[in-house]
C-alpha cells in the first residue's frame, strides 16, 4: 500500500519524465516510479476512453483530417520507443501515415466498420460479449443484464438504452474509462479505501466481462477487417486490456517488480 | 504473444499519452466524449407478461406470452387460456418458441441501406431514414410520371400475414400514389384458386373443421397438416376424429408427419400422377355401381351422355372418358397402377371405401395443384366428392380449394384506381416483355399491360429470389438494372431476395408492433399481438416509415388520416364488433389476447344447396355441379379440358427427359420453418436439419449414404444438400423442405439447397400458376 499511500499523499496530477509538473497545492517530489504510477492511472483513463470511442462510433472525415484528436492520440501513442514491441503499434503506425490521405482512407474504414460491425447480414465482429459468452449467442442475454447492472450501480444508462445491448465492446471501454476518471477523482480526494475498492471493482469487470471475450472478438475484427487501422486496434486492444487487468492488481508494494506478461 | 515489456515501461505508456493530451490543451477529460449518460428513471426489473401471436405466413396462428424484463424479451411461453375439450388452447409450435433466436439474432438488420455494388452482389451502405424515404418517394414520382402506375409492382409477400402489415399498407400508399399492378392468385393456392370454381362457381367449398368430427372416412390427399398446422388446432381435431373410429388415409409420394401420426394407411402416388389414380377410382365406381346416382341425378352436369349441355358432340361426358369411349383407353386401375405407382387392388379398396364409407371427406391438400397441371387434381376431386354424394353433409367434404369462413374480421382499407392485374407467377416475364403480354398470358383488366415493370416493392417478403421459380432466371432478370429499375426491400435478415434491395430497410418484428391476426382457412378466431418491446437499433414499422413517404409525395393525412398504429388496431376491432356485436372490444380483446367464436354446430359447404336445391342453385352459370364445363370447352384447349383429366406431364414420370434427369423431386412445408422464415435459426435446424429425402434403392444405385453431401441438379441449375436415405419416400422421387435460402458459390452452385434453384419457371395452362413441384434432377455424390 506504500504506493497509494504516497500517491494519495500528493495532489499530482501531471508529470512527465523529464520532471514533475505540478497543478496544485502540494508538491511533494516523488521517485520517478510513483510519478510513472501517476501517469498511468491518468493515461488509462484517456486511453479507455479512446479506446472505447473508436470501437462504438463509425468514424467520419473530420476524425482523421487534419489535426484530429484520433490522430495526435495516435500520434502519441505510437511514437513512444518503449512501444514499438507492442502488439498493434505497427499497424496503427502504417494507419496513421494513411490519415495523410484522408479522404480516402475515411472510406476504407466506414466500409470496414460497416463489414465489422454495422452489416447488413452477418457480421464479421459482432461487437457484443453475449453473442460470445451466452448459451444462445444471441443479443440481449444474460450478460447483456449484468453489464446493464454494472453501469446503473454508477448512475449510468447507455444512451440508446432498450435500442442497443449494453455489452457492447466500445460501451464496456467506455464505462472503463468512467470509473478510471472516478479513481483519479478518489486520489484527488484523498479516499484510499475507496479508491482500493474501485481499483477491484475494475479488475472486476475486466476479469468477468472484457477479459472474457476480447481473445475471440480481437480475432474476428483482425480476420475480417482490411485496413490497418482495426487490425491494430484489435491487437493493441487485447494487450491493453490484459496488461492493464495485470498492473492494476499489482498496485501494492509487493508487486513493484513483477514483470508485466505481454 | 510472447513479446515482454517490463512493467517500468509499460507504465511509461502513460507519460507519453499523458504528456502528450496535456500538450494538445485537452487536459483531464480526453475529448472523445461517451455514450454513457446518468440514469434518467430507474427500470422496475419487474416482469411483466404480454399476450401477442405469430403472424408469419404459418398455416397456425397461436398465443405466445412474452415475458419482459426492462424491455428485453427473456422467455416465451404459450396459451394459458383453459384447455376446454371443444375449444382447445392454440399452443404455439416450437417455431414461435424460438422467437428470441430471430429477435435477438446478431445478424439482424439494424440501418437503412442503399446499394453501392451492382444489384445482387449484395453490397450496400448505411444511410439515413432521411435519404432512404427520400429516395423511395422520389423513384415512386419518376417512375409513375416515366411509365405511368403499371410500371410499379406489388409483390407477392407474406412474411407477415397480419391485418395490419406492412404489405397492406404500402397498397394504401402505393394506391394513393396513382395505383400499381394488381396481380391475382398466390404461390399457395393458384391452380385451386382458379379451377374449384369451374366445378362449384366459388371457391368456399371447405366446412368448418370440427365437421371431421362426424366423418367415418377421411382422405388427406397431398394434405399434410401435422407440418403445415393449417389452422391451429387441425392436426387435434383429425386425432379426435381417429379416436371416434373414423379412418384416416393419407395419399402422399412421401410419408409424411400426417401420416405418421394421425393415418390409418399411407397411399404413395407418384407425382403429377393423381389424375390417373382419380380416374381409376371413378372407373371402379361406375364399373361397379357405386357411385350415387341419385345425387348425381339431382345436382351434377356432365357426368354421362345424357346430362350434356345441348350443342356437345356425344362423347364428351365424364363416363365416356373413363370408360374410354372417346379416346379408346379405358381407364382402369391397371391403366391407372401403370403411370401412378399405386397397386390396382388398392386403387379398387381405395374407391370401393370412399364411395361406400359415408360420410367421407377427401381433404385435397395444395400441393397436388403446385404442379404443371395443377388444375387437374382439383376438378378431379371435386368430381369424386360429388359423384360419392359426400357434398353439403355434414362429416362430407367438397374438396377442391376448400376456403370457409362464418366470421367476418375487418381489413385495412386500401383502394387501386389501376384495375390491370396479371397472375402473381408472372412478374418476372413482365420485367422482360411485359408490353408484350395478353389475355392470353393471363393478363386481365385490360387487353394488354402498357408497360414492362419497372420498380418492386417488396416488404417482408422472399418471393422477389428464394420462393419463385427457377432463381437462376429470376438473377438474370433482376441483375439488369435497366428492366427492373428500382426495387425496395424491406426484411428483417439478409434474406437472398434482400441482397437484390436498391434502398433496405430493417423492419420490426411482431413482439415489436401492436396487430391482429386470423389462421389459414380461417379457425373461428382472432388474435390480438401486443407489442412487447421496442424494434432495436434502427429498425422501424413498415406503417412509420410509409407515412414518412407519403408524407414526401404530399399526401400523409390521406395516407394516416391522422392515425396512429394503435388507431388503426382499434379501428379494425371497432370495425369488427360492426358485423359481430359479440365480439370484445379493444381493452377487452387486449387483455384476453384471444377470441375464439362458440358456434353451436359445424358449418358444412353447400349445406342449402343439397337440402333445397330449388331455391339454391350453385353459383355456377348451369346452377349444377360441374363435372362437364362449357366454358373450358369452349377455350377449346386440350391442357384444360372440360372434364377433369389425367394429361401427362412434362418432368412427369412419362418424360423422356427422365433418361438424363431420372428423379421427380418435390418440396414440401417444413416444421422448421414457415416458408423461408426462421431458415436461419439455429435451434430449429438442429431439431429438424434441411435434407433431401431418397429412397434407399435410389440412394444405393448412386453409391448415396445417409448423410452425405449430394449434388442434386438439372439444366436450370444446381444444389448442394445432406442426403437423407429413407423409406419414407417412394423410389424414384426425392423431396427437400421449400424454403432454404439461396447461397450461391462462385460457381453458381447452391450451398444452401433452395429448392427453386431447380424448379421450372413454366406457367400452368389455365390458372397461370407456380409448377413448382414438378421437376425432374439427376442425384450424385457431392
Amino acid at each position: 500500500m506504500k504506493i497509494i499511500t504516497n500517491l494519495l499523499a500528493s495532489r499530482v496530477i501531471l508529470c512527465s519524465e523529464g520532471g514533475c509538473s505540478v497543478i496544485g497545492e502540494q508538491f511533494v517530489n516523488k521517485t520517478q516510479q510513483c510519478c510513472h504510477e501517476m501517469e498511468y492511472l491518468y493515461s488509462r483513463k484517456t486511453i479507455y476512453e479512446f479506446l472505447g470511442f473508436v470501437f462504438y462510433n463509425k468514424l467520419e472525415l473530420k476524425h482523421i483530417k487534419g489535426r484530429s484528436l484520433i490522430k495526435e492520440f495516435l500520434g502519441l501513442l505510437t511514437g513512444q520507443e518503449a512501444m514499438k514491441i507492442v502488439p498493434g503499434i505497427n499497424e496503427l503506425k502504417k494507419a496513421l501515415k494513411k490519415f495523410n490521405d484522408s479522404e480516402k482512407y475515411y472510406l476504407d474504414l466506414r466500409k470496414d466498420y460497416q463489414a465489422l460491425f454495422e452489416g447488413p447480414g452477418p457480421l464479421l465482429a459482432p461487437p457484443w460479449e453475449s453473442v460470445y459468452l451466452s448459451e444462445e449467442k444471441l443479443m440481449f442475454e444474460v450478460q447483456t443484464f449484468q453489464v446493464r447492472h454494472c453501469y446503473r450501480k454508477y448512475g449510468l444508462r447507455i444512451e440508446k438504452y432498450g435500442k442497443e445491448p449494453e455489452d457492447h465492446i466500445g460501451l464496456e471501454l467506455q464505462f472503463m474509462g468512467v470509473l478510471a476518471g472516478k479513481s483519479l477523482d478518489l486520489l484527488q480526494e484523498n479516499k484510499s479505501t475507496e479508491f482500493s475498492m474501485l481499483i477491484e471493482e475494475q479488475r472486476d469487470f475486466l476479469q468477468t466481462h472484457l477479459l472474457k471475450w476480447v481473445d475471440q472478438f480481437a480475432q474476428k475484427v483482425q480476420k475480417g477487417s482490411t485496413t490497418d487501422f482495426y487490425k491494430g486496434l484489435a491487437l493493441f486492444l487485447t494487450w491493453y486490456l490484459k496488461n492493464d487487468f495485470d498492473l492494476i492488481s499489482s498496485l501494492s508494494p509487493d508487486e513493484e517488480q513483477k514483470e508485466v506478461n505481454l | 504473444m510472447s513479446k515482454k515489456l517490463s512493467r517500468r515501461s509499460f507504465l511509461k505508456l502513460g507519460a507519453g499519452v499523458v504528456a502528450g493530451t496535456s500538450a494538445l490543451g485537452y487536459g483531464l477529460t480526453s475529448g472523445f466524449g461517451s455514450s454513457l449518460i446518468p440514469v434518467k428513471a430507474d427500470d422496475s426489473g419487474e416482469e411483466k407478461i404480454v399476450s401477442l401471436a405469430g403472424s408469419h405466413n404459418c398455416g397456425g396462428r397461436c398465443v405466445v406470452k412474452a415475458h419482459v424484463k426492462d424491455n428485453v424479451v427473456v422467455r416465451i411461453t404459450s396459451d394459458s387460456e383453459p384447455d376446454e375439450d371443444k375449444f382447445p388452447q392454440l399452443r404455439g409450435c416450437l417455431r414461435c418458441r424460438s422467437y428470441r433466436q430471430r429477435l435477438y439474432h446478431p445478424d439482424r438488420l439494424k440501418y437503412p441501406m442503399k446499394r453501392v455494388g451492382k444489384r445482387g452482389e449484395g453490397k450496400f451502405e448505411r444511410i439515413t431514414w432521411d435519404e432512404a424515404t427520400t429516395t423511395i418517394a422520389n423513384e415512386m414520382k419518376r417512375i409513375i410520371t416515366q411509365y405511368g402506375p403499371e410500371a410499379i409492382y406489388w409483390q407477392n409477400m407474406t412474411g407477415d400475414s397480419a391485418i395490419l402489415a406492412e404489405r397492406n399498407f404500402a397498397k394504401r400508399l402505393l394506391g394513393l400514389n396513382g395505383g400499381y399492378l394488381n396481380q391475382y392468385n398466390n404461390y399457395s393456392t393458384a391452380c385451386t384458386h382458379v379451377a374449384t370454381p369451374y366445378t362449384y362457381g366459388t371457391t368456399s367449398t371447405g366446412n368448418s373443421h370440427d365437421s371431421l368430427l362426424y366423418s367415418k372416412l377421411i382422405i388427406l390427399w397431398g394434405h399434410n397438416p401435422a407440418e403445415t398446422i393449417f389452422s391451429t388446432n387441425t392436426p387435434y381435431i383429425l386425432k379426435k376424429a381417429r379416436d371416434a373410429g373414423a379412418k384416416i388415409i393419407v395419399i402422399d409420394p412421401r410419408y409424411s408427419d400426417t401420416a405418421a401420426l394421425l393415418a390409418d394407411e399411407w397411399i404413395p402416388i407418384l407425382p403429377t400422377t393423381d389424375n390417373a389414380l382419380m380416374d381409376a377410382m371413378i372407373y371402379v365406381m361406375i364399373t361397379e355401381n357405386l357411385y350415387d346416382k341419385d345425387f348425381v341425378a339431382k345436382y351434377c352436369l356432365g357426368f354421362d351422355e345424357d346430362q350434356m349441355p345441348e350443342g356437345i358432340p356425344a362423347g364428351n361426358s365424364l363416363k365416356s372418358y373413363i370408360m374410354g369411349v372417346s379416346d379408346g383407353v379405358p381407364k382402369t386401375p391397371e391403366w391407372a397402377e401403370k403411370i401412378c405407382r399405386v397397386p390396382a387392388g388398392k386403387i379398387r379398396q381405395l374407391a370401393r371405401e370412399y364411395a361406400t364409407i359415408k360420410p367421407a371427406a377427401l381433404v385435397q391438400g395444395w400441393a397436388p395443384q403446385r404442379h404443371a397441371y395443377g388444375e387437374q387434381p382439383v376438378r378431379g376431386a371435386t368430381v369424386l366428392a360429388s359423384i360419392t354424394g359426400n357434398v353439403g353433409i355434414l362429416g362430407g367434404w367438397a374438396s377442391g380449394s376448400g376456403y370457409w369462413g362464418r366470421t367476418k374480421v375487418a381489413g385495412l382499407p386500401a383502394a387501386n384506381p389501376v384495375k390491370t392485374a396479371i397472375s402473381m407467377f408472372m412478374w418476372t416475364e413482365a420485367i422482360e416483355r411485359g408490353t408484350e403480354m395478353t389475355a392470353k398470358d393471363g393478363v386481365t383488366g385490360a387487353e394488354r399491360l402498357s408497360t414492362n415493370i419497372k420498380m418492386i416493392f417488396n416488404v417482408a417478403g422472399n418471393t422477389l429470389i428464394n420462393q419463385h421459380s427457377e432463381i437462376n432466371n429470376t438473377v438474370r432478370i433482376l441483375q439488369d438494372e435497366s428492366k427492373c429499375e428500382f426495387i425496395l426491400v424491406a426484411d428483417q435478415f439478409m434474406t437472398p431476395s434482400a441482397k437484390f434491395a436498391d434502398i433496405l430497410l430493417p423492419s420490426d418484428m411482431y413482439f415489436e408492433r401492436e396487430d391482429i391476426t386470423t389462421p389459414w382457412i380461417f379457425g373461428d378466431y382472432v388474435l390480438y399481438q401486443g407489442k412487447a418491446v421496442d424494434p432495436p437499433f434502427e429498425c422501424r414499422n413498415g406503417y412509420d416509415w410509409m407515412s414518412e413517404v407519403a408524407d414526401k409525395l404530399g399526401f400523409k393525412d390521406k395516407f394516416t388520416e391522422g392515425k396512429t398504429r394503435q388507431d388503426w388496431v382499434k379501428y379494425i376491432v371497432e370495425q369488427t364488433r360492426l358485423n359481430h356485436p359479440e365480439f370484445p372490444t379493444y381493452e377487452e380483446f387486449k387483455e384476453r389476447g384471444v377470441y375464439k367464436w362458440r358456434f353451436p354446430e359445424p358449418l358444412v359447404a353447400f349445406k342449402q344447396q343439397i337440402e333445397d336445391p330449388a331455391n339454391n342453385p350453385f353459383p355456377t352459370p348451369s346452377g349444377k355441379i360441374e363435372i362437364f364445363s362449357q366454358r373450358l370447352y369452349e377455350m377449346n384447349n386440350p391442357e384444360i379440358p372440360a372434364i377433369p383429366k389425367y394429361i401427362e406431364s412434362w418432368e412427369g414420370p412419362a418424360d423422356p427427359l427422365r433418361e438424363k434427369y431420372p428423379l421427380q423431386c418435390f418440396g414440401w412445408h417444413y416444421k422448421a420453418s414457415a416458408h423461408s422464415t426462421f431458415h436461419n435459426i439455429d435451434w430449429l435446424q438442429e431439431a429438424q436439419k434441411h435434407c433431401l429425402w431418397i429412397n434407399p434403392l435410389d440412394a444405393e444405385a448412386r453409391g448415396i449414404k445417409n448423410g452425405d453431401r449430394v449434388r442434386v441438379f438439372n439444366d436450370r441449375g444446381e444444389l448442394e444438400i445432406e442426403a437423407r436415405v429413407t423409406v419414407r419416400i417412394m423410389p424414384g422421387v426425392v423431396a427437400m423442405p421449400e424454403g432454404a435460402w439461396y447461397t450461391p458459390d462462385d460457381s453458381g452452385v447452391d450451398k444452401g439447397g433452395c429448392i427453386n434453384t431447380l424448379t421450372k419457371y413454366h406457367p400452368t395452362p389455365l390458372a397461370k400458376g407456380n409448377p413448382q413441384h414438378t421437376n425432374l434432377v439427376e442425384v450424385k455424390k457431392a
